[in-house]
């Protein structure tokens, strides 16, 4: 019975399940009411509504979240276009997906902040390089997920693409690009949270600029407040895209 | 058949496009196009090296980081294999926890780095505690599934020899789930590098990602370099030898 | 019936598809000598079948009537020989064939309906127009009601029907089938065989079927095809004249169970050959 309850596709989440999940956020919520008030944890009431004031009233976080989300959303898309391509280009010969598999294994898994110095030396200490960290974070994620999706494509769906005559770009719009949705999305999930962190962590290095700069100043100035409102952000941020592209994966996986 | 194409093994061409782009990284460190400060070709990475390494230089900070690496994956395999039991064993629990353990695997859990160091001070603790946490996600999550994907035949089979629960899961579930179990194992490991190395560049006194900060600073880019080159060379050394653990775990399932 | 006959075919009618002399064999190399020789797998197989037939072709396992049927499909090519259709030489996956394969081949995530216009999106068939046909062939082959469900909603004989709608919705000159009712179980397949023959008698389309179902291939057909073992080639061509329309009750007739007869006594020496080179192989 529990192995059904992973693999069966979850169409809509029922109201016990969705009252679990509000659950834990409300124990999150509760641990944090708990352990706040001393100088080192800042209350939640006051850290949303630091947090409310940065983002609308006072608007003191705007300019940073265009930077850091600037260099994400570019460095993504720059990920996006290089994964797509190189992972298909892999994904479609059992040789060459043999010859790289191992590699880009091996460079997803290599702690890639320490590029990022080699970044600021090639790049100067601009936007640049940020964008450098959050397309290596990215990019690896990426092609793994479409190369994956694509030798997952059925030996089948290919003959009747075949018999039904398509042309190359029908079979890539009605076979391989929805047979390879679903783990393309959780490619995309990844690739982008970790260009959030790339980025961030890279601000928190060198930068006048960015959530990441913001949460090293308020941490020098010992501002815990402020410095709490900017990680909460950065957090339901991540949650917000994290959760959208779950759900979406989910509900592409439920026909297949 | 009809094309007799002259084909290298995987394995061989794996290895001179690896030796070709080192080369490239050579070529382009010697040419003059970029100077001494910025890039060094791969021969001067390791012959500093090789340096550090003599003269003593390298291994406090080698020893740190591998120390948190470990104590934190080790960490990270006490928490995440029984969670990963717990949810799989309370369905309930799981599917409530799924949407935040699938967010924890990407968020952005460093950031939370300030805050453990005022609490657990300069050291490796909160570099440990961070370490741990990001490699125990992983563990959860995919104990979870690896427990779940075993064919519930299986277990009937089980069931129908009279085995014990402790039996039940010493000789068919555990072995039954073991190639994606130890799946998520490594990742934990890898996780629990990342995070190390991280959080020593961020802030820290020792270790190899201070060590490549430190000299960031300092405009060493030689000993900078060579410390990327050991951290990369540890990565992928790690990488390689868990990849054969996970074929042997396959091949002891199967044989 | 007789050893070999000239094929079968009825001067009133065209001739649908015809097959000249098609042989297929691959290089292999001997792993004791090393020296290049060939497995043949069909030899040259010369055959025609008039509009509106249903011809079974009917063989022990690996006997290359999956091949056949993927040359005369146009997915393989022959070492030798040629087939037409309507006179049209296939040289690859033509417009007036179309195919029902063994595996299921539904789109997980297209709807019954998405699935069976699939062929027609494909020829850039206007929406309301190929909307309409497949809604009238959805119910043609008995799931209407079911447009909107996803393949996972559907039993196995159910998503075969809907492999056999999407065929039917390009109105091909002939309609392939590779063993299409080979992955159900014997009730299901009996229920869907007779469906099959109520479609086939609105349609008349050509048929050529793949099977290793005596029962299947007597009761469907208008003649049956025996493949020999490896190579491939046609020993007998079996006319099966049970009177049409058929239906289940036929299967407990005296004669068909002498026409099944018939085929085993064809059969039978084929499939002793085929598993014994099968076992040597092992």
């Amino acid at each position: 019975m529990a192995a059904g309850a992973l693999s069966r596709p979850v169409r809509h989440v029922e109201y016990g399940v969705l009252v679990g999940m509000l659950g834990i956020a409300a124990l999150v919520l509760l641990i944090w009411f708990l352990f706040s008030g001393s100088f080192l944890v800042a209350a939640p009431l006051p850290t949303l509504g630091l947090l409310f004031q940065g983002l609308f009233t006072d608007g003191w976080m705007r300019p940073h979240i265009g930077v850091t989300f600037g260099a994400v959303l570019i460095g993504f898309g720059l990920a996006l276009a290089v994964g797509l391509g190189a992972g298909i280009l892999l994904g479609r010969s059992p040789y060459w997906r043999n010859v790289f598999e191992p590699i880009l294994l091996a460079l997803y898994s290599i702690p890639k902040i320490i590029l990022f110095p080699v970044f600021l030396l090639l790049f100067g200490t601009g936007a640049e390089s940020r964008i450098a960290m959050a397309f290596v974070h990215a990019v690896f994620p990426l092609i793994v997920s479409t190369m994956v999706g694509v030798s997952i494509v059925s030996p089948t769906h290919m003959k009747v693409a075949r018999v039904l005559r398509m042309q190359p770009w029908q079979v890539v719009g009605k076979i391989y690009f929805p047979s390879m949705a679903p783990t393309l999305v959780a490619g995309m999930r990844m690739g982008f949270s970790l260009a959030i962190v790339g980025v961030v962590l890279a601000e928190l290095f060198a930068s006048r600029e960015g959530l990441g700069f913001l949460i090293m100043r308020a941490y020098g100035q010992l501002n815990i407040q402020r410095m709490f409102a900017v990680i909460l952000f950065l957090f339901l941020v991540a949650l917000l895209v994290n959760v959208s592209l779950w759900a979406l994966e989910k509900r592409l996986r439920a026909h297949q | 058949m009809t094309g007799h194409r002259l084909r290298l093994s995987a394995t061989t061409m794996r290895w001179v496009i690896v030796a070709l782009s080192i080369l490239a990284l050579e070529a382009y460190g010697r040419s003059g196009l970029v100077s001494r400060t910025t890039f060094v070709p791969p021969s001067t990475m390791l012959g500093t090296l090789w340096e550090l390494a003599r003269g003593g230089a390298m291994w406090p900070h080698l020893a740190r980081t591998l120390l948190e690496t470990i104590v934190a994956f080790v960490i990270g395999c006490a928490v995440g294999l029984p969670l990963g039991l717990l949810l799989w064993r309370v369905p309930y629990l799981g599917r409530i926890s799924e949407p935040y353990l699938t967010a924890l695997y990407a968020l952005p859990l460093a950031f939370f780095y300030p805050l453990l160091l005022a609490l657990l001070g300069l050291g490796p603790a909160p570099i440990i505690a961070i370490a741990a946490l990001m490699a125990a996600v992983p563990i959860i999550v995919n104990t979870r599934i690896a427990l779940g994907e075993v064919r519930a035949i299986y277990r009937r089979l089980g069931r129908s020899l009279g085995c014990s629960p402790l039996q039940l899961y010493a000789k068919i579930v555990l072995p039954a789930a073991s190639p994606l179990l130890f799946a998520g194992i490594k990742m934990g490991f890898v996780y629990a590098l990342i995070g190390s190395v991280a959080m020593e560049f961020v802030l820290a006194d020792r270790g190899l990602g201070f060590a490549v900060r430190y000299h960031y600073n300092y405009f060493d880019a030689p000993e900078m370099y060579a410390y990327v080159l050991l951290i990369l060379a540890i990565a992928i050394m790690v990488n390689w030898g868990l990849l054969r653990g996970e074929g042997a775990a396959e091949r002891g399932l199967r044989g | 019936m007789s050893r070999y006959e000239p094929p079968v075919t009825n001067p009133r009618e065209p001739i649908s598809l015809a097959i000249r002399d098609v042989s297929k064999w691959y290089p292999i190399r001997d792993p004791a000598t090393g020296a290049i020789g060939r497995l043949d797998v069909l030899a040259s197989i010369t055959q025609e079948v008039a509009r509106g037939r249903f011809v079974s072709v009917i063989g022990p396992s690996g006997c290359g009537k999956s091949t056949l049927l993927e040359i005369v499909a146009g997915l393989r090519e022959p070492s030798g020989g040629e087939i037409t259709v309507l006179g049209q030489r296939v040289t690859g996956p033509h417009p007036l064939l179309a195919v029902v394969f063994q595996e299921d081949s539904t789109l997980p995530w297209r709807t019954v309906l998405e699935n069976v216009e699939l062929g027609l999106e494909v020829r850039g068939v206007p929406r309301p127009q190929r909307r309409a046909t497949s809604e009238q062939i959805v119910d043609l082959v008995g799931l209407a009601g079911f447009e909107r469900a996803y393949p996972s909603e559907l039993s196995g004989g159910m998503r075969q029907r809907v492999a056999i709608a999407r065929a039917l919705a390009l109105e091909p000159e002939v309609l392939l089938m590779d063993e299409p009712f080979g992955a159900l179980d014997q009730q299901t397949r009996i229920y869907i065989g007779s469906e099959l023959l109520e479609i086939w008698e609105r349609t008349r389309k050509t048929v050529l079927f793949i099977t290793h179902d005596m029962g299947e291939a007597v009761f469907l057909s208008d003649e049956v095809w025996v493949m020999t073992h490896r190579p491939g080639r046609i020993k007998a061509v079996v006319p099966i004249d049970l009177p049409r329309p058929r239906d289940a009750d036929m299967l407990t007739s005296p004669r068909f169970h002498e026409l099944t007869a018939q085929l085993w006594s064809e059969l039978a020496p084929e499939a002793k050959l085929a598993l014994s080179s099968n076992a040597s192989e092992l």
